[in-house]
């Protein structure tokens, strides 16, 4: 997927249709709405919403195969799946709210990396949390609404605390990066 | 039979008049000024707002700080020399990103927080305390950044966001 400026261009991009299914959307809910949706947003925040929600979408789709190739690791990767299900459908929400159609998932997407392993699985997962940081820091810095901002940086939070999750399930040094979301910062 | 003696005629006043003095009394009493009113006037005067201030200086000085007591952690070698050197790194980053930040709008306000971080802040003995010490340091900076972040301009902001989302895995990290 091609991500509109402000933010940085994933890496997991859409792949052509009929590649596979997508994951049927789940009914566990990890992360409450923490603000209530804005009834209006501009086009520059409404063009990061889309990105973000872009980003939860392959992150939804992507995580069932981190899951499949890691079995040692497929119960964080489900819970982390399921979390990026709950932000998906409250950033789908806050854009309908806003009068803004949300975009639909893609039914499969282009790895960065062929996933053969738990290896690749865990690199395919650390590329989903950075490419999810930088798309909600493109939210937070194409707003002045001070809600919405909030709302942003609890994504890019959560994405960066999984980050370091994966670097600590992978034995990637160091397990931080200074500026989460920032190209460049991983 | 009438007597001769023509009746006075009545004073007309101009219907308008008439409105124009009932609306002005009436704005009178719902302003509160009663025009017949002997007891003297307060005059309440709204004191002007002190400026805003610039969230930058405070979250630099919580950085330094915050950096000061990394560093004397790191100093002791060892297991915290070992989990604690990359998050001083971080946090060396973060303070000059501020700082660079401060110095782009604010140059005057930059030089009074340039001068480098130096002295020995104290720290516990033990190397659990220590640690603790420095997560609630993560802790506390992590909501001094994330409430600045809805105050600041755009660009400032996704400087600030991405430093709280930095000092949350900072917390991760030392559980």
């Amino acid at each position: 997927m091609t991500a509109p400026s402000p933010t940085p261009s994933p890496q997991l991009s859409e792949s052509s249709p009929a590649a596979s299914g997508s994951p049927a959307p789940s009914a566990v809910a990890t992360l409450a709405p923490t603000t209530a949706p804005a009834t209006s947003l501009d086009k520059t925040a409404a063009a990061a919403m889309q990105v973000a929600l872009a980003s939860e979408n392959s992150a939804v789709w992507a995580y069932s195969l981190v899951a499949a190739f890691d079995p040692d690791n497929a119960d964080t990767a489900s819970d982390m799946r399921d979390a990026h299900m709950v932000r998906r459908d409250d950033a789908s929400e806050r854009l309908t709210v806003a009068k803004v159609k949300p975009n639909a998932a893609a039914p499969a997407y282009k790895l960065p990396k062929p996933v053969t392993d738990a290896k690749s699985a865990r690199a395919l997962a650390m590329t989903i949390e950075s490419d999810n940081a930088a798309a909600w820091l493109g939210v937070v810095g194409s707003t002045d609404d001070s809600a919405l901002r909030s709302y942003a940086l609890a994504g890019l939070t959560d994405a960066a605390v999984r980050l370091t999750t994966w670097k600590k399930i992978a034995k990637v040094n160091p397990l931080t990066v200074p500026f989460p979301g920032q190209q460049g910062s991983d | 039979m009438m007597d001769g003696v023509s009746q006075p005629s009545p004073i007309r006043v101009p219907r308008r008049a008439v409105l124009i003095g009932a609306g002005s009394a009436a704005a009178l009493v719902t302003a509160g000024c009663n025009p017949f009113s002997t007891t003297k006037t307060t005059r309440t005067v709204t004191a002007t707002a002190p400026p805003p201030v610039d969230p930058m200086t405070n979250l630099i000085a919580t950085t330094q700080l915050h950096l000061l007591r990394i560093e004397s952690a790191v100093a002791r070698g060892g297991t915290l020399a070992k989990t604690l050197t990359p998050l001083r790194d971080d946090r060396r980053k973060h303070l000059d990103a501020l700082r660079k930040e401060l110095a782009r709008t604010s140059p005057d306000a930059a030089a009074a927080t340039s001068a480098p971080a130096t002295g020995t802040v104290p720290i516990p003995t033990e190397t659990a305390s220590v640690l603790a010490v420095i997560r609630d340091d993560a802790g506390n900076a992590q909501v001094q950044f994330t409430d600045a972040t809805s105050t600041v301009s755009r660009y400032r902001a996704r400087l600030l966001a991405s430093i709280a989302g930095c000092l949350a895995t900072h917390r991760t990290v030392l559980g």
